[in-house]
């Protein structure tokens, strides 16, 4: 088939869609945050709140592998775990006068083998131990030509997830000296996909996370992103009731998991329900029936946590609790379970607080794997980027998606999404005089999990993409070069021959390498 | 004018009709076929010729959709014309065109027959049918009309990156679509 041929198929298309092309109305991209009216968010949510039926259970992951990706990549710098570019430094507002030269280091020292030692069974041995990270400088010389001082707004954006940032977020200098930042994050870079790899565009049940550089240079192209990461927080100041459901006691019982249902009911039309601490449930709309359990009641190593149940909007008129010898709650399988349910009332945003904060300090790290406590990363920004999560994606947004249930342990998502990361910080260039800052990063690499890429790591950067500075140079060069082999790339470098120092064309947005660690 | 009624003028023989076709239609023809040749003073030929080519077809062709009957027309001569300027190294808009719908395509060799041609337009129409409102008018309005991405992006209130990656996304679903369809692209 040609391309002529394809062209002759799409002239001979019936005229009805010609017509509703002409007239057709395109909805304007959603704002990346509309928050502002979030009182009227949740009356849109209430409005569609009843499509949530059927027995809640854990999305299916499935899919591109590696939580996104785009297959393996068939060019330089497209993977299917994709961490991003090294973005260039940016400024919020007037910089005239003021030029920018630019020079990135790739530091290799990291890929160098060490020998590490473990303990087991009472003796100690050695292994072979390297990682696969960069040390990546950043350094930028701001000049200042004009003829007064100049006070910049500078922004030094880093593309990373919340927990990244425990081991990857940059720090910056301005000549030579440590200086503190503030953290602004963007939205969730990425989107949605349905549970079989995209084949339907309307499910929405798994992340498809960023995953390639066209991806990046559309993301902040044209500024909103950014501007996004400044916007007002949602405001959760909405009241809610809260059932807590905790001093569980379960009867003598051969069962396994005994676990126990509240169930009640409820106007779908008139309430959102939300949970905390629940393992499941059902939200049958036609009937107006909610249920959610809690099993593991008799883990005697890790005792099941209180079960909340937050209602936004009527409250009900009563509940039921039964417990059973399993998750399933099915009838036939009841036995004796006793519970204490206090009813209070709060407001969501004080509720959001709670959870996240006693789940930071209790268990996330075991829970997720990153110690967001030590990181640096303000809880008013951790609290922020959960309650984005539920006004754009969850159940308080206006267009629900069906990887959220109304589980507020589902907020946790939002710091393993994908985003971008603005370190804010003010620095004045005299007139005439010049300002050195360095933001220095270790840069996990890209990689594919399967292919002919799988032991290679991807590193690239952006020349210009996203920042209002003006440059009149940018370099870049390698260190330990001698811990890798260069592969394909574009920079230009050539270890083996000697070139581990090139300047970059301006002109090229994107610069990538593929290396692998030297045998 | 109604379309009825400037069909029913093409039917009296009245040369009216072509003077209506102009008033409702020549900004549309001039577009389409502007987007496919770039040059204005070929898209105001091919325009003209359009309206002769709907003088001889009606009667006895009447059209359901007069904008798509005169578009088709349009997108013809303006394709039968580039390839004029193509032998003469006169490249147009269509060049563009076809370069993003040969992204659609593996094994671009082989010119299909005219049956595979005719399941080829029902096979994109289904496909067609099956997408979200603005995906399937995006898709029509680049590479029926010809507009630019550039002006779909405005319209749509996104960059112009985003708008080129909607695109590609768009066309790696027809090929999908095709290669489930059998088609050997």
């Amino acid at each position: 088939m040609k391309a002529m041929d394809l062209f002759d198929g799409i002239t001979a298309i019936p005229g009805d869609m010609i017509e509703e092309a002409e007239t057709h109305r395109f909805r304007k991209r959603r704002p990346w945050v509309r928050y502002a009216a979030v009182a009227a968010a949740f009356a849109a949510a209430i409005g569609i709140g009843g499509i949530l039926t059927g027995r809640i259970q854990t999305p299916m992951m499935g899919g591109k592998a590696g939580g996104g990706g785009n297959g393996g990549g068939e060019n330089g710098y497209s993977y299917m775990h994709y961490v991003g570019p090294v973005l260039p430094l940016t400024v919020i507002g007037d910089a005239e006068g003021v030029t920018a030269g630019r020079h990135v280091d790739y530091d290799f020292l990291p890929y160098r083998t060490r020998t590490e030692r473990i303990e087991h069974d009472g003796k100690s041995d050695t292994y072979d131990a390297w990682d696969t990270d960069a040390i990546v400088t950043d350094s930028y010389t701001l000049v200042n030509a004009a003829g007064e001082d100049k006070t910049l707004s500078l922004l030094y954006p880093a593309a990373l997830t919340v927990n990244e940032t425990v081991d990857y977020l940059p720090t910056i200098t301005v000549d030579g000296e440590q200086r503190e930042t503030t953290l602004h994050a963007g939205p969730y870079s990425g989107g949605f996909m349905d549970a079989s790899g995209g084949k339907d565009p309307k499910e929405r049940v798994n992340l498809d996370q960023i995953s390639s550089w066209e991806d990046y240079a559309a993301l902040l192209a044209d500024g909103s992103y950014q501007a996004a990461a400044f916007a007002p927080a949602p405001d959760l100041n909405v009241p809610v009731t809260v059932y807590r459901v905790d001093d569980y006691a379960v009867a003598p019982t051969d069962a396994v998991n005994p676990s126990l249902q509240i169930s009640f009911r409820v106007d779908y039309d008139k309430t959102i329900v939300m949970t905390y601490g629940s393992n499941g449930g059902s939200n049958d709309a036609e009937n107006g029936v909610c249920t959610r359990i809690v099993g593991g009641l008799a883990n005697e190593y890790r005792p099941p946590e209180p079960m909340y149940v937050v209602l936004c909007g009527d409250d009900i008129d009563g509940y039921t609790l039964q417990g059973y010898a399993n998750m399933g709650g099915d009838a036939g399988t009841e036995i004796d379970v006793t519970a204490t349910v206090t009813r209070y009332e709060t407001t969501l945003d004080v509720f959001l607080r709670q959870i996240i904060d006693r789940a930071l300090d209790e268990r996330y790290q075991w829970q997720y794997g990153a110690d967001l406590t030590g990181s640096g990363i303000p809880r008013e920004l951790l609290h922020r980027l959960a309650a984005e999560l539920l006004v754009q994606y969850g159940v308080l947004s206006d267009d629900p998606h069906e990887r959220y249930f109304g589980m507020l342990e589902e907020v946790f998502e939002a710091y393993i999404m994908r985003r971008v990361l603005y370190l804010s910080f003010d620095v004045t260039v005299p007139a005439g005089e010049s300002v050195e800052i360095t933001a220095t990063m270790r840069r996990d690499g890209s990689m594919d999990y399967i292919g002919k890429k799988k032991n290679v790591e991807g590193y690239d950067l952006a020349t210009r993409l996203g920042s209002l500075l003006t440059f009149t140079e940018q370099h870049a060069s390698l260190s330990h070069a001698e811990e890798i082999v260069m592969g394909e790339n574009n920079f230009g470098f050539d270890p083996e021959r000697g070139v581990t120092e090139v300047t970059l064309d301006l002109a090229a947005e994107h610069y990538w390498m593929q290396v692998a660690k030297r045998r | 004018m109604e379309d009825r009624a400037i069909i029913e003028l093409y039917f009296a023989r009245s040369e009216t009709a072509i003077d209506e076709t102009d008033r409702k239609y020549g900004a549309f023809c001039r577009r389409v076929a502007l987007n496919i040749l770039s040059l204005r003073e070929d898209a105001e030929e091919c325009v003209n010729d359009t309206y002769h080519a709907a003088w001889n077809a009606m009667p006895p062709e009447h059209p359901g959709s007069l904008r798509a009957f005169l578009g088709g027309i349009t997108r013809n001569l303006s394709v039968a014309r580039w390839r004029a300027a193509h032998a003469q190294k006169r490249f147009g808009g269509l060049e563009t065109l076809l370069s993003e719908l040969g992204e659609c395509l593996s094994a671009p060799d082989g010119t299909e027959s005219v049956f595979e041609r005719r399941l080829l337009a029902e096979s994109i129409a289904a496909w067609l049918r099956g997408l979200e409102p603005d995906d399937r008018a995006l898709f029509v309005r680049r590479y029926w009309y010809g507009d630019a991405v550039k002006a779909l992006a405005k319209e749509c209130g996104v960059g112009e990156n985003q708008m080129a990656q909607r695109m590609r996304r768009l066309r790696a679903g027809l090929r999908q679509a095709l290669e489930e369809g059998g088609f050997s692209v």
